[in-house]
């Protein structure tokens, strides 16, 4: 058989006569038939057709999401009776609770701990001048920002404590987000309930060390001789200049680093760093280090979920309610208190703007059913 | 601390996982055609293949979370779209091409006996890329440009046409070179594989 006629075969080109002949031939001999079945196998396995149009997609995006839909409907139907009833029991006792019982929301301050162990006290009205134990003005706090000067550059006198660290310390209370500018010019945008470590000046050929507890954004001045390192508990995070956010909260299961600009390497605290080793982020995408198995997750994220606690917005993308009042007492700087158990698993979205805690409360209670009431400066969840 | 593969491909594959639907857009993009054109070949009607090959995308879509590799969405694409083709024959679903009734019926058994015949593990899809991939790397230039077009660029031979400045006249004879070489090539490999 001429491998001609198969081709013309399956290339639809053959006559009726023309196929009757190479069946014939198919069956004379299972050699025969095994060679047609691979060239009909190659065929399949190779053919392109001409059907994919921008339309085709769009009309199976469209699909994806009405199975997805289905398949809410037919798994959610004996929730939604639940549901529900969980609704009509809010509302029915809605009236009973006694929420005119307000919030009293103490003023925490915000604290800076000098080289010699002495605390300062940051307060919005008040701006100072901090003074290292020398006497020197090493910076200056005004509104909701401390900014430190490069004192090496301007004083010939203390070049020599340029060879030693020292460090000083910035803690954010609950409910208070604030700014500060190192000495290189990198900003660091710390929210509630974190903590920075940082050295009043960097040494000239070691890298910039800083270590965190809790959120911050940093912009980190570009110094490509230096670069710069977040530490976070096992994790570092290696830049040379760039934007990215870090949260490291307890609450949490994983560090998230998340990427605007430039690009990051995270590696392991104590191993020597080099570019095999690490995990480098592409802008865009966020790195989720697993605290417990150290692992790390990439995915691409919209990045301004992650910035905007800047602006004071709260957002809650699938956070288990356990997440979110965790998030929701160091935002406020209020104690909740949850007695519903079952509450805490279940997950809910939601983005706040700048709203007062009783407001987010309401919203709560609206949307999602979720009850509560202020018994001696508590928020109570039943 | 475990060594993470960057590599974007496997970036795109986690998205994917995760319920990207840019990411399974792109794999929609990369195969749809070549589902219809497989289906095709068992069906001979590009209305029925197109249907199945949709299917076949919203099945893997459903199951996303149990595809373990990236060559699993081609397997797992490959083998929906084999047990519906298996599925319309049996059914005699599929429209008639011949006057004659045993040749309809002879041709229905060969391609019952073709699809059975093919395995499509994660293991098979990789072997067969390899040798799609070494096959055409021996075609001649111009033949490699415009299969490539099609094949990844998802073009049509008339935007290849303008692209390349040639009519589509010759775009479709270079096209039909270029199979023709692949297909004798690849059935030449098959013939040692398991596929």
């Amino acid at each position: 058989m001429d491998y001609f006629q198969i081709d013309k075969y399956l290339s639809n080109n053959a006559t009726e006569e023309e196929v009757a002949l190479l069946f014939k031939w198919i069956d004379a001999s299972p050699e025969n038939k095994r060679t047609f079945i691979q060239y009909k196998k190659a065929w399949a396995l190779t053919s392109i057709g001409n059907a994919y149009s921008d339309q085709m997609w769009k009309q199976t995006q469209k699909r994806l999401h009405k199975n997805r839909l289905k398949r809410l409907f037919s798994n959610g139907l004996k929730y939604a009776a639940i549901f529900i009833g969980i609704i009509g029991i809010s509302f029915f006792f809605l009236n009973k609770f006694d929420n005119s019982n307000n919030l009293i929301i103490k003023n925490n301050v915000i604290t800076l701990e000098l080289e010699n162990g002495n605390i300062e006290v940051l307060t919005e009205l008040e701006d100072k001048k901090i003074i290292d134990s020398k006497g020197n003005v090493i910076g200056v706090k005004s509104g909701g920002e401390l900014r430190y000067e490069d004192i090496t550059a301007l004083d010939s006198s203390s070049k020599n404590s340029k060879e030693e660290l020292v460090y000083n310390e910035l803690k954010i209370p609950h409910g208070k987000i604030f700014q500060v500018v190192l000495s290189d010019g990198t900003k660091a945008f710390l929210n509630a309930g974190s903590t920075l470590k940082y050295p009043v000046n960097f040494v000239e050929g070691k890298v910039r060390k800083v270590f965190l507890d809790g959120e911050a954004f940093f912009d980190v001045a570009k110094d490509t001789n230096h670069p710069f390192v977040v530490n976070v508990n096992e994790m570092n995070v290696r830049v040379l200049g760039t934007k990215f956010n870090i949260a490291s909260y307890s609450e949490d299961k994983f560090y998230k680093t998340v990427l605007l600009e430039g690009s990051v390497a995270i590696y392991k605290k104590g191993t020597p760093f080099n570019l095999e080793s690490a995990a480098l982020l592409k802008p865009g995408y966020s790195a989720e280090w697993d605290k417990k198995s150290e692992e790390i997750l990439f995915e691409m994220v919209d990045t301004h979920l992650y910035t905007d606690w800047m602006s004071g917005k709260l957002v809650f993308v699938n956070a288990t309610f356990k997440n979110i009042r965790k998030k929701l007492e160091r935002h406020y700087n209020v104690t909740i208190v949850n007695n519903n158990k079952t509450l805490d698993e279940k997950t809910y979205s939601a983005i706040f703007d700048i709203e007062s805690i009783e407001q987010v409360l309401e919203t709560l209670n609206k949307s999602f059913a979720i009850k509560y009431q202020i018994k001696n400066n508590q928020i109570i969840i039943n | 601390m475990k060594k993470i593969d960057l590599d974007p491909s496997e970036i795109r594959f986690k998205q994917f996982k995760k319920g990207d639907e840019r990411a399974f857009e792109y794999y929609f993009k990369a195969y749809f055609n070549s589902i219809v054109g497989f289906c095709m070949q068992f069906l001979g009607d590009e209305d029925k293949s197109k249907s199945i090959s949709q299917e076949a995308f919203i099945k893997l879509w459903v199951n996303r979370e149990k595809v373990k590799k990236i060559n699993g969405i081609k397997s797992f694409l490959y083998t929906s779209a084999k047990s519906e083709c298996l599925n319309l024959i049996r059914h005699k679903k599929v429209v008639d091409k011949y006057k004659n009734v045993q040749l309809e019926k002879r041709e229905n058994e060969l391609n019952i006996e073709v699809l059975n015949a093919l395995e499509f593990d994660a293991m098979a899809i990789t072997e067969l890329e390899r040798l799609i991939d070494k096959s055409i790397a021996q075609l001649p230039d111009r033949c490699k440009l415009i299969f490539e077009k099609r094949r990844i660029e998802n073009k049509k031979n008339k935007e290849i046409a303008e692209e390349l400045g040639i009519t589509v006249k010759a775009v479709e004879a270079n096209m039909t070179r270029a199979l023709k070489i692949l297909k004798a090539k690849l059935s030449n490999y098959l013939s040692f594989f398991f596929i």
